[in-house]
């Protein structure tokens, strides 16, 4: 099998949020809750880049190392997972993500976190595989059947790639040699005034 | 507001110069900024002394990324404008070291305090119980006490609960059911909090009074307690229940205060910076006020004749006589038989 993994390729990015809606379409992810979001750093000035950011689901994962109750599991792709029936809210591990990526519905008592979800790499969770139960708590699970996350099918600029790491990244490979990155980038010089390709 | 203003100040000590450098490091407003930053007649690039970074546009961007700060999104929540924050993983290492240090400390002090009771056993009265009580301890105040104690006692187990029971409780329940305790758990140590709280502030305005040193007390240091040099004169507290409750008084006002913060995250602080600081707070200070508990029920427990002060309210004549001799003198103590 495959290491799965997400990139997000920041010279493309538009900031047009397909990601975003797609996700939430998908999943049926409740009001409040954001599985992926985008920022914009340098919003409205010419050096402003966006990149969407979800769980990127860590080999060693801070989320799994730092939970109380030892909710999370990693799949055979590397697929970051959480079981929703052990999880307490306690949030720790909103603390411990790079990424912000844990997310919570404000549901418990005295409208205290509730359980915590997050971006499963549409791979559903714990439950059966197409149950019920699975798409209630945990959303689609596309990699199931075969395909990959709804967000970076959606992608509009092809910005998101997700699924396996090597093909993955031989993408984004040829994309720079094309292009050129960094200083090289075609346009570059222009943009930043100085000296580049 | 003063308290918030010292944790501010800690915060930025502990994460050090490079949480301060990151900070200053600011994307250019305006193209005007942006030309001036990058361009020279030489096509050099400009960086300003001051920052020390490269002000080359790549690396601009990805220092932005890991610096921490809040940049534009259009979706709504606690942090959601922060790319990568670096500093969750730096309270998850320094988490784990304090609950090792936990692990250590808290069975030592258990077991030393087992261990002192069972070398010395309890400590006599020089003269026996003469028969005749005074009153030590109102009503109000041992209702105070009991109530501080045992939500403290809850607080603390459910608190090392929540700190370790992954690694000892798991094993033993078995995952589904850990859950379902730890729940209780946190729910439990949720509720009580509040309740602590209450009560801590009800034992500070109580017994603050008794509590400023008063003249005469060092001397309570100097003999060890009365442990060395036998008899030593005391006023309603000595200095050792004196330094009890200035513990009780700071940790458990920073507890306090963390523990809400944290209970009421979104509302009072979402940043997660603010959280994990406060979390870090909240587990030295309750290991502090933990271990300090022992020594407190271990003095009420091996001296002979002081658990009647907080259950009835009342001690022997000769128990106030051979521990708070001043203040014994200065009370109406018109013996109750």
């Amino acid at each position: 099998m495959a290491r799965m993994k997400f990139l997000c390729d920041a010279e493309r990015c538009t900031e047009c949020n397909s990601c975003v809606t797609a996700c939430k379409n998908e999943n049926e992810v409740p009001w409040g809750i954001n599985r992926r979001r985008v920022v914009t750093i340098n919003d409205g000035t010419p050096g402003e880049r966006s990149i969407s950011v979800a769980c990127m689901h860590c080999s060693d994962a801070p989320c799994m190392a730092v939970c109380p109750v030892d909710c999370f599991y990693q799949t055979d792709d590397g697929v970051v997972l959480h079981d929703k029936d052990l999880c307490i809210g306690c949030g720790y591990c909103f603390y411990a993500c790079p990424f912000g990526a844990p997310q919570f519905p404000s549901t418990g008592v005295f409208g205290s976190k509730g359980k915590m979800d997050k971006c499963t790499f549409c791979n559903g969770g714990p439950e059966e595989d197409h149950s019920h139960a699975e798409e209630q708590k945990y959303g689609a699970n596309r990699i199931a059947e075969g395909k990959l996350p709804i967000c970076a099918e959606m992608c509009s600029s092809k910005a998101l790639l997700a699924g396996d790491g090597d093909e993955v990244a031989d993408i984004f490979r040829e994309r720079s040699t094309y292009r050129g990155s960094g200083a090289g980038a075609w346009g570059w010089g222009t943009a930043y005034n100085r000296k580049g390709g | 507001m003063n308290s918030f203003i010292r944790v501010f100040i800690l915060f930025f000590l502990l994460f050090g110069y490079s949480f301060a450098a990151e900070k200053t490091v600011d994307a250019p407003a305006y193209t005007q900024d942006l030309k001036q930053l990058y361009v020279t007649e030489d096509g050099l690039v400009k960086t300003p002394s001051k920052i020390g970074y490269s002000n080359a546009p790549g690396s601009k961007f990805w220092r932005g990324v890991r610096s921490g700060k809040s940049y534009s999104t259009q979706v709504i929540g606690d942090d959601v404008g922060v790319f990568i924050n670096s500093y969750g993983e730096d309270w998850r290492l320094l988490k784990n070291q304090i609950t090792d240090i936990n692990l250590i400390l808290i069975p030592l002090a258990l077991i030393t305090v087992v261990l002192l009771y069972l070398i010395f056993g309890k400590f006599k009265l020089s003269s026996g119980f003469s028969g005749n009580t005074v009153e030590r301890f109102k009503l109000i105040e041992i209702v105070i006490h009991w109530g501080t104690a045992v939500s403290f006692i809850i607080l603390g187990l459910t608190g090392l609960v929540l700190l370790f029971g992954r690694f000892f409780l798991i094993p033993l329940l078995g995952e589904e059911t850990f859950a379902v305790f730890a729940e209780f758990t946190m729910d439990t140590h949720d509720i009580v909090g509040p309740v602590f709280s209450v009560f801590l502030i009800a034992m500070i305005i109580k017994f603050v009074k008794d509590n400023i040193y008063q003249k005469g007390d060092i001397n309570w240091l100097l003999t060890g307690g009365g442990l060395f040099g036998k008899h030593v004169d005391a006023w309603r507290f000595n200095l050792g229940e004196k330094a009890w409750f200035w513990i009780v008084f700071f940790a458990g006002l920073v507890i306090t205060l963390s523990g809400y913060i944290m209970l009421f995250t979104g509302i009072v602080a979402g940043q997660r910076e603010i959280i994990e600081l406060m979390n870090i707070l909240h587990t030295v200070s309750a290991t502090l006020m933990i271990l300090s508990m022992f020594g407190h029920i271990y003095m009420g427990v091996a001296l002979e004749g002081s658990m009647p002060a907080m259950t009835t309210g009342k001690v022997d004549e000769n128990w106030a006589k051979d521990h708070h001799s001043l203040w014994y003198q200065d009370i109406d103590n018109k013996p109750n038989t």
